[in-house]
């Protein structure tokens, strides 16, 4: 006689539960996405500050000074 | 009998390509008749017999009477055919199925006025030239592999783009194109001596067709000269962009040597993809390097060829022409660099909407339960914003009973250029903490159960969004009065007519929603942050201290009228001390006061348990400020309107509520500074009043509103 109500109850528990779950992927797919973008916006302010120039002259002057150490090594192994 | 479909060419001494073309054309496998028609200008070499050798309708003029134009003109005067694709001597279909391409090109849309096709270099031609077809043919079609449809996109994101990049939707070239005749019909070539087609594919996209590109319909046409002679040709070709388009080419040391490097490095890449490297591309590049300089050089000089004098103009040109004639052709307004136009005109996204419909949601069943995905789309902020500071405390009530919450920054005035992690980090540390994360724009709106609007913009970029079960419009205040009577005035409005249901702060603005445009409406009133906002009693209160909500950003606020009621304050009792605070414009006011622009909540909750009295006027919803001066025990004054009254009562209940008159203003303010006892009893009452109404009890109206609409269908919308 109560097996209906029961059986009532316990679907809407599984709904319940059903759209938890749904929720919880719904909001990682988004959180995902939101990282998506923020790596996007993060690697275009990269690439945009190594075509700077600043970042050129300072890469540049980088490579000198490692090439410089580079060598007094050399210098000093001899 | 079958459709005709003719190859036009004008000729003149073609006769070392012309056999080739012919054969490749007569070998074309078209389900139409096929014709050619030949307009020969006096030809010495046996191109007019090649021509009738192949079955062409052979027509000849003088050799004075060509140009490019008015030849062609003539081309599909004597054609028969509904579609005439146009070749030259020198251009030969690369495959039997060019024609058919072409045709097919048509199909696309009835609205495609002309087909055009990639050119493919000779054998004999240098890697200079089969880069740049290369490169210039790659401009359509997803890398010149698919068949495109270009159309002019009228919007002004459209059409700046098109001002910037005209070529690429105006380039047709009657080396290899086909045009519909009804397309030339309305639009004929123009009677000019070059650059015909160009005009042609200017006026046929200016007046609203579409042009196809068409990867298969490839011919085989390049020229290539000695270094000298590429600079004659160069000089001629822009010589006559010059007279008939008008263009000049810029240059400038660094401009030009900037433009050389730029085509020499993509030289490089096109023969690096063809696997020359190391060594072997030094040669390659120098003839790189010369070819293009020859180029810009052509280019510049040709495009200044008026300067030069008549002997020279004739020993530059390749054609031996010594002439220089401006044609007049009409300019394009939309390409005019003097036009009256801003590319980034904000209201595109409300003009795009009409005629005003309704808002599309997709198909649901109803729910009045369970957890909900809630995508909510808000306006830019400032810090301080009362009407953010409220959405984001719904959005969090909303995450603490469960639901699944994102949110869209949509600015189309381009007030906030940040990206949605910075967004979402000031919600956090100067708002209020949520879960959900922020995008900048819509681009990444996803399906959800339920999608807010929030403010009158929003509604427009939310009503077509896809993928929503309901749409709902969070209604804070009556936005549409904000205005003066104007376009911003009716836009807002008719954002209430789009069929929103709508969740309204206080009963006043619901009633608004409902009586004056048949809206369905629910209400929910705000909290206030009660452990901020702590209640004192008269103890330690400064006697003359008033505190005065002076944001101007807000109209609604009416600060001038709070400032004159004050100057009138100030007249009657000389010791009162003022201070001013909620706005980032600087201050202006007529008597000396204190200016604390705009402050974190627990500063201003200082300010709130020391002064004698508070003011805060509301035109329309009465201020979230006001709740919160209410809850620190901080006497008020306010406007005595129906926005006000439904929420705060009858005057001296709550608030001291005064008529919108300086002295009045001045008047509430006497009673509260002389009356302590019965200012602290109303007090009492205030903050009583503002206890109720807590964030967690917002958060369930907005709850209950929701489920409330999502349990029923949707009532038929009244359109008055």
């Amino acid at each position: 006689m109560s097996a209906e109500p029961q059986s009532t109850h316990e679907s809407e528990k599984a709904l319940e539960e059903a759209l938890a779950e749904r929720n919880r992927l719904w909001a990682e797919l988004n959180r995902e996405r939101a990282d998506q973008r923020e790596l996007e916006y993060l690697r275009r302010e990269l690439k945009m500050i190594h075509s700077s120039t600043w970042w050129k002259i300072a890469g540049g002057y980088g490579r000198i000074k490692a090439l410089l150490r580079a060598g007094l090594e050399r210098l000093r192994e001899r | 009998m079958a459709a005709v479909v003719t190859v036009a060419i004008p000729v003149l001494d073609g006769a070392r390509y012309l056999d080739e073309a012919l054969t490749a054309v007569r070998g074309q496998e078209v389900d139409r008749e096929l014709e050619i028609v030949v307009v020969d200008s006096g030809s010495t070499d046996g191109s007019d017999e090649i021509a009738r050798r192949h079955g062409a309708i052979v027509h000849t003029i003088e050799k004075h009477e060509f140009s490019h134009g008015g030849t062609r003109n003539l081309l599909m005067e004597l054609a028969s055919g509904d579609h005439v694709a146009f070749i030259t001597q020198d251009a030969t279909p690369a495959t039997p199925r060019w024609l058919a391409a072409l045709l097919e090109g048509f199909e696309q849309a009835p609205d495609v006025a002309a087909v055009f096709g990639p050119h493919e270099p000779r054998p004999d031609a240098r890697h200079m030239i089969r880069s740049e077809m290369a490169r210039h043919f790659a401009v359509w079609g997803d890398g010149g592999r698919e068949v495109d449809v270009h159309r002019l996109d009228r919007t002004p994101a459209g059409v700046a783009e098109y001002r910037d990049f005209p070529g690429k939707l105006t380039f047709l070239s009657d080396v290899n194109c086909c045009i519909a005749r009804w397309a030339w019909e309305r639009v004929p070539y123009r009677e000019v001596p070059y650059a015909e087609d160009q005009l042609l594919g200017r006026e046929l996209i200016e007046a609203g067709y579409a042009k196809v590109f068409h990867p298969d319909a490839r011919v085989l046409h390049s020229h290539d000269y000695p270094p000298g002679e590429f600079f004659k040709r160069y000089f001629d070709e822009f010589r006559s962009l010059r007279e008939v388009l008008g263009h000049v080419q810029p240059w400038g040391p660094k401009t030009t040597l900037w433009d050389v490097r730029g085509l020499v490095g993509a030289d490089k890449r096109w023969l690096q993809d063809q696997g020359v490297h190391g060594l072997d591309l030094v040669p390659a590049l120098a003839a790189s390097a010369r070819h293009w300089t020859l180029r810009m050089a052509g280019a510049i000089v040709g495009t200044r060829a008026d300067r030069i004098p008549e002997p020279l103009r004739a020993r530059l040109s390749l054609e031996g022409r010594s002439s220089f004639f401006e044609h007049d052709v009409p300019g394009s307004a939309l390409l005019d660099d003097d036009a009256a136009f801003d590319p980034e005109w904000p209201w595109e996204f409300v003009r795009r909407e009409y005629p005003l419909e309704q808002v599309k949601m997709e198909p649901r069943s109803p729910r009045a339960s369970g957890p909900l995905t809630i995508n909510w789309v808000v306006p830019p902020w400032q810090i301080g914003s009362g009407g953010h500071t409220t959405i984001f405390r719904l959005i969090q009530q909303l995450e603490r009973r469960g639901h699944a919450c994102a949110v869209y920054v949509f600015d189309p005035f381009g007030q906030d250029d940040r990206p949605g992690h910075e967004l979402r980090e000031e919600i956090v540390e100067r708002f209020i903490p949520i879960d959900a994360p922020v995008f900048a724009g819509l681009d990444d709106f996803v399906p959800c159960d339920v999608a807010f609007a929030t403010q009158w913009w929003t509604a427009w970029a939310l009503r077509d969004l896809p993928g929503c079960g309901e749409k709902l419009y969070l209604v804070q205040d009556d936005e549409p009065r904000f205005y003066a009577t104007g376009a911003e005035s009716i836009f807002a409005e008719e954002t209430y007519r789009m069929g929103y249901r709508c969740i309204a702060y206080t009963p006043w603005m619901a009633e608004i929603l409902v009586d004056r445009y048949g809206v369905e409406s629910r209400y929910f009133e705000c909290g206030t942050d009660l452990d901020v906002y702590r209640f004192a009693g008269e103890e330690g209160r400064e006697p003359g201290l008033i505190a005065v909500y002076a944001r101007r950003e807000t109209e609604r606020r009416a600060v001038d009228l709070a400032l004159a009621g004050l100057m009138e304050l100030v007249e009657r009792r000389p010791g009162i001390r003022v201070v001013v605070f909620g706005s980032h414009q600087p201050p202006s006011v007529p008597f000396p006061a204190e200016d604390w622009g705009v402050r974190p909540p627990r500063d201003l909750a200082a300010l709130y348990r020391r002064a004698s009295a508070g003011v805060v006027l509301s035109l329309t919803t009465h201020s979230l400020v006001a709740q919160e001066m209410m809850a620190s025990g901080l006497p008020l004054v306010e406007l005595n309107g129906r926005s006000v009254t439904s929420e705060l009562g009858e005057p001296g209940k709550l608030a001291q509520l005064v008529d919108p008159r300086p002295d009045a203003v001045a008047d509430g303010l006497d009673r509260i500074l002389d009356d302590r006892g019965a200012a602290a009893a109303m007090a009492r009452r205030a903050r009583a009043f503002v206890e109720e109404r807590t964030w967690e009890r917002a958060g369930q109206q907005i709850q209950d509103a929701i489920f409330d609409f999502l349990a029923r269908p949707r009532e038929p919308f009244a359109t008055t």
